[in-house]
């Protein structure tokens, strides 16, 4: 229990490891069609995971045995032997077996050692047979025989353990590296110890560092000028899938978002598979046989065709299809201003602490900037891709979004706004005096600035060129206005509209639609920020002395503004 | 001895298969495979461009998973970013992107959002700007016309947004108008404006 919890933490742990590192490495090509067993554990995304050879792809990814023999100056060295069965070798259940074989020498030192998953077939058995013991060939499938210390060979379905319990503890053991009482694999690999590694992933050969004699599962003795096809089992087309060195590709040419890309196929050295189905790892698009696949590319991922081998189990290849954006941003071409065109301060009095002008969206008086409003549906238009890899996807096909603001200024400053009833004695004489009214006086505050206390109209003129432009982009008052900062924010690509909406996609229009009315929202609010409203860059950096209506005294009020 | 061997492989090989369909998410696109901290790290990133795939990746596990324990993990990530606006400047952003996991079905959500917009004024007016893609319960209601009637700045954007979210806020609209609650003289105009109107809102709203 301990063992296999032990194993089963060590299996998530490891998952964990694989999948944080996924993003670094990502085989495009595909391993050796002659040595699956080995090269598509290591490059399958489950191979770092699994602690063993067998699991989920039981039948799936062909068979290995892992091999150690002593050679002549006391060290052993180890390989792995891939193993090539025909389907009629291999049942339909996908069962596998462990095939065990250990054989030593007459001073008791183990010479060779094997540890193989093979097919739990009796065609399968007998050519295991055959290749290790076969003066014993004839014997039935299932038999277990550890009566020879010198030779033990060991064929158990584990789903069907013996009964007696130091025979099924074998089995299991067969399974953790421990089996025939062997030392434990502390030294394994280094070349010291018999045995052969049942090894972890990490430690298995590289692809491109195939078995030491590249047999691709030749029987003992046979070198590398031998037959590659003699240990090939009887089939309509033995010699097919026997090349150790044939693999296959899969690559798509890298585009730009919205353009052609082609996705093929290519298989390398002589091996016959059964094409089949393309996927895409990103969108519903799949296409049913063909070497190449193609069409228009807007998300890039995992383009993968799953196919058959020569044996019948399948096997699957993938490439990496790359999609640049394309070069969207939005520039001052988009952007407009209408300095003083809003009305979009209330009506507010003409008093000291007061709005004087606010920049605010063009169409009404809420802080977003983005036209047509985010959520209109417009200012760009969706497509979907009908075939090819991205087949079935939306994308934003073309964009116009506009950045759109205004200012409004308060009416006061340009002669309008509220009139004003001057009861104070004084004013009201001042008032009366200078324009030639009776009774209480009804002014702007404009008129009673300029005509009743004198202030130039200058001045006057100034306060208002200074609130515009501090709404817009600065100047009489200072370094920069907030249409400025808006801009400037405008132009990073955190506030771009354009920007954001281009490398959106989606299975639907409508959630096309969705994200991007969310992308846009979201720059809205960007945006209103960018425009400095705290006042932490546009600053007020004049200052008027005028007349202002105090409500509480119901009169004017000689004050300091700052604008 | 035997049974508990075969349950042990058999648990054994179900774990790998249990471990397994996770992985070919691992060959896919490199944001798509990192974990709920590594998405909150790009996300608070100031390159705009790894922020903003983090994002979208994160809104597609809000659209795929919003219950599932990566969910929980960005969402509690997401919502510490939120409540601290001296931490990111992308903790408005925050807010954005956990209104995809409310929008798909996320409980718990509504009341987290409407106290993490009370963090900052970007964080108000990104819940004004998202708010809908929530449904108009009472609590968004209610969130949306008490920053209409206190705030200054967003009150405009307030009425907009309660306009958007259908008849319930469109009711709210007319209880504003009528009580005149709303102290922003800029959000009192537009209440005049939009009540020609019937309180409608100026386009059409998004949601289907």
């Amino acid at each position: 229990m301990g063992r296999c919890s032990l194993l089963f933490l060590l299996a998530v742990a490891l998952a964990g490891l694989a999948c944080a590192e996924r993003d670094i490495v990502e085989p495009i090509e595909s391993p050796p069609l002659g040595q699956l067993a080995t090269y598509a554990e290591q490059t399958s995304p489950a191979a770092r995971i699994r602690p063993r050879t067998w699991g989920r792809d039981k039948g799936r990814f062909g068979y290995a045995c892992f091999e150690s023999t002593l050679l002549p100056n006391g060290n052993y060295r180890y390989r792995t032997i891939p193993l090539s069965f025909s389907p009629t070798s291999i049942p339909q259940s996908g069962a596998v077996a462990r095939f065990r074989y250990r054989e030593r020498g007459e001073n008791g030192v183990v010479q060779r050692l094997a540890n193989c998953e093979i097919p739990l077939s009796q065609h399968a058995y007998d050519r295991m047979l055959a290749r290790y013991a076969p003066e014993r060939l004839g014997s039935d499938l299932l038999r277990v025989d550890t009566s020879s210390l010198e030779l033990g060979l060991m064929m158990i379905p584990c789903e069907e353990l013996p009964e007696d319990p130091e025979l099924a503890e074998q089995c299991v053991c067969a399974e953790t590296n421990n089996c025939f009482d062997l030392p434990p694999i502390e030294n394994c690999g280094s070349s010291t110890s018999p045995e052969p590694c049942d090894p972890p992933d990490d430690d298995w050969p590289l692809p491109d560092d195939p078995p030491d004699d590249g047999d691709g599962g030749s029987p003992p003795g046979s070198g590398p000028g031998d037959d590659p096809c003699v240990d090939c089992d009887t089939g309509p087309d033995p010699c097919f899938g026997c090349d150790p060195n044939a693999y296959v590709t899969l690559t798509c040419s890298a585009t730009t978002r919205g353009s052609h890309t082609l996705c093929q196929m290519n298989l390398v050295g002589q091996a016959q598979l059964t094409l089949g189905t393309w996927s895409f790892s990103g969108g519903p698009g799949t296409k049913t046989g063909g070497w190449s696949w193609s069409g228009m590319a807007v998300t890039g991922g995992k383009v993968r065709h799953d196919f058959v081998q020569f044996n019948g189990s399948p096997y699957w290849t993938q490439g990496t299809l790359s999609v640049s954006r394309r070069n969207w941003r939005w520039s001052s071409a988009q952007w407009q201003f209408g300095s003083g065109q809003g009305n979009c301060l209330g009506n507010v009095p003409a008093e000291v602490g007061n709005v004087w002008g606010r920049n605010h969206y063009s169409e009404n008086c809420a802080n977003s900037s983005i036209y047509p409003a985010a959520g209109s549906k417009s200012g760009y238009a969706l497509s979907q891709v009908s075939v090819g890899p991205n087949s079935g996807l939306w994308y934003v096909s073309s964009v116009s979004l506009q950045m759109r603001r205004k200012s409004s200024i308060h009416p006061a400053l340009s002669g309008g706004g509220d009139l004003y009833e001057v009861r104070d004695p004084l004013q009201a004489s001042k008032c009366r005096s200078a324009l030639g009214v009776t009774g209480y006086p009804r002014v702007t505050w404009y008129d009673y600035n300029m005509r009743c206390e004198g202030i130039s109209q200058s001045v006057l003129t100034n306060m208002h060129l200074t609130v515009i432009d501090h709404e817009a982009y600065g100047g009489l008052n200072g370094p920069t206005g907030h249409q400025t900062q808006i801009e400037k924010g405008a132009a990073t690509i955190g506030g771009d509209a354009w920007y954001a909406v281009e490398g959106l996609v989606a299975e639907s229009s409508t959630d096309l639609h969705n994200d991007v009315t969310a992308e846009l929202r979201k720059v809205d609010t960007t945006l209103a920020y960018a425009a400095d409203p705290n006042h932490t860059v546009v600053l007020s950096s004049r200052k008027f002395s005028a007349w202002f209506w105090t409500w509480g005294l119901n009169k004017f009020v000689r004050q300091e503004v700052w604008l | 001895m035997t049974n508990f061997l075969r349950f042990s492989r058999a648990g054994l090989t179900a774990a790998l298969i249990a471990i397994v369909p996770a992985l070919p998410a691992c060959g896919q696109e490199s944001v798509d495979v990192l974990g709920a901290a590594d998405l909150l790290e790009r996300f608070k990133s100031s390159n705009f461009q790894i922020a903003q795939e983090a994002r979208q990746a994160i809104r597609g596990i809000a659209r795929s998973d919003a219950r599932g324990p990566r969910a929980d993990t960005l969402v509690a990530g997401l919502s510490r970013l939120a409540d601290d606006p001296e931490s990111s400047a992308w903790h408005a952003h925050a807010i954005g992107v956990l209104v995809e996991f409310a929008a798909s079905g996320r409980p718990g959500m509504e009341a987290t959002l409407i106290r993490l917009a009370d963090v900052s004024e970007p964080s108000r007016m990104m819940l004004l700007n998202m708010v809908d893609r929530l449904e108009a319960s009472p609590a968004v209601v209610n969130f949306l016309v008490r920053t209409a009637v206190s705030e200054s700045r967003l009150a405009p954007d307030a009425l907009y947004a309660l306009a958007r979210t259908g008849e319930k806020g469109q009711a709210a609209l007319r209880r504003l108008h009528a009580d005149g609650s709303v102290s922003s003289p800029v959000a009192r105009s537009e209440l005049v404006r939009m009540a020609k109107r019937d309180f409608k809102p100026d386009r059409p709203p998004e949601r289907p």
